[in-house]
Formats: C-alpha cells, structure tokens, sequence
C-alpha cells in the first residue's frame, strides 16, 4: 500500500497536472498501474468535480481504474506550496496521490486508505508528515497507520 | 443535539472518511451525539437504523453520489431537518456546516 519508490520530496514542480503526472509516472514505474494516460483521466476527472485540496497545505487527487493493479498511496512534497487551483487558490505542498482499482481491491487495503485519509485531519500527524526529511522518515511515519 | 448523517464521496475512499471523521470530532467537541455512516469502497459502516434517523434532532447528508437507502430520511427532509453537501465542502469548513446544521433545530 505504500512503498519507498512512492515517496517524493524537494520535488521541483508548482503545477497541479504536472506533479499529478510526475506521480502517475513513479506509479507506472513501481508497476502499480498498466495505463498513465487513462489514469491520468480518472484522476483529473474526480479533480474536475470538486477539487481534492482539503487546506493545510494538502491535496489528495485520487482515481479508480481498471488500469491500477492494486489499491496504493503516494506522496510527493514540492519545494515550496504553489496554487492548486484558481478557485480555491488554496496553496499546496503535500500532495497524496491515491489509486484504487476499479472492482474488488482488498478490503484491507482500503481500510488502510481510509485510515490514512483520517490522519490528515490530525495537527500532530501533519506535523510530523511534514518535518519529514528523508524518504525514510515519511515512510516509517506512514507505515504506523494501521 | 443529536445529529446523524451519512458520507458517500465519488471515489469512497478518502472524502468518504474524512468527513466522517471531520464530522464526528466537530459534534463531540461541541458536546452532540452523533452518529455518522460511510457508504464507500469498504461498503456501508455504521448503519443508521429507522429509529436513530428518527430520534434525531438533523441530518447531515455529506454525498456526492447516490446513496442507499436515502429513503430513510424521508420524513426527516419533509421536517426540514436535512441539509445536503458535498463531503470536500465539509470537510473544508466543518465548524461553518455543523453552524448551519444547529440553525436547523
């Protein structure tokens, strides 16, 4: 459900489709997903709805696709906070990108999902996730949710 | 004040919980009862029976896709007591929403 290869920090980007496609791009890499183009849809579509920047400094893009192999959560964190979207123009840095496939996924696997998403509501989890280093650190702090 | 509701966002994975999640802790930190069902990936947690929808004093429906079982609240909507949004929006401004819910009462 999360692994080191989908932990990016210091990541040079400021706009919200290029850094989702820098993600879906680990994503293919680590063989999570078949498809980066129909993912990239999936993913942009449920942001086109209502916009997943849920404030302190975070969004969470996600998508559901036949083309995503097993349910899975990135995250990759920007040199510095840039506008998410116009509407909103919340300013993001920690960004959580999440795939789950489009029937059956594990159920535990979404538990897990879901329990991460509660973390984020949590000041101190936020703190910790973002006085973070090291890929290391991210990903031991990530791996205690359970 | 005793407050249900249910969460459903597109994707059922993270809105879904979070709003859950945002919801609860607003009402406990006010001092509610609340009791909040998820219909997402997971399938339906926490199950809102016929008479705790009905003993409650408002309902917050936090969805962004049908949901089942809506006809449960029927008579909750004909009172009034019903307010409906999407589960980004809550979780955004969750203090602003559980103020709308209390102008309910």
């Amino acid at each position: 459900m999360i692994k080191k290869e989908m932990i990016a920090l210091d990541v040079d980007e400021n706009d919200k489709v290029k850094v989702i496609k820098h993600i879906i791009k680990m994503a293919f890499n680590t063989g999570l997903i078949g498809d980066e183009e129909l993912f990239l849809k999936a993913v942009l579509k449920r942001e086109a709805d209502v916009s997943t920047s849920i404030g302190f400094t975070v969004a969470i893009p996600h998508g559901k696709s036949s083309t995503v192999k097993e349910p899975f959560i990135s995250y990759l964190r920007t040199k510095k906070p840039f506008i998410w979207d116009k509407g909103t123009k919340d300013m993001d840095q920690n960004i959580f990108l999440i795939g789950v496939p489009k029937e059956g996924g594990d159920k535990i696997h979404l538990k897990y999902l879901s329990e991460i998403s509660k973390k984020l509501l949590d000041e101190n989890f936020r703190k910790r996730l973002f006085a973070s280093k090291t890929v290391d650190s991210v990903y031991e702090l990530l791996t205690t949710i359970v | 004040m005793k407050v249900v509701g249910v969460t459903a966002c597109t994707t059922g994975i993270a809105h879904t919980y979070m709003a859950q999640e945002a919801i609860e802790k607003e009402c406990k930190s006010r001092g509610y009862e609340v009791k909040i069902e998820t219909q997402g990936g997971i399938g339906i947690e926490n199950e809102l029976s016929q008479d705790e929808i009905d003993e409650a004093d408002v309902v917050l429906l936090a969805i962004a896709i049908e949901i089942e079982g809506e006809e449960r609240f029927d008579e909750k909507k004909k009172e009034g007591k019903v307010l409906t949004l999407d589960p980004s929006v809550v979780i955004r401004n969750t203090k602003s929403v559980i103020d709308q819910l209390e102008e309910l009462v």
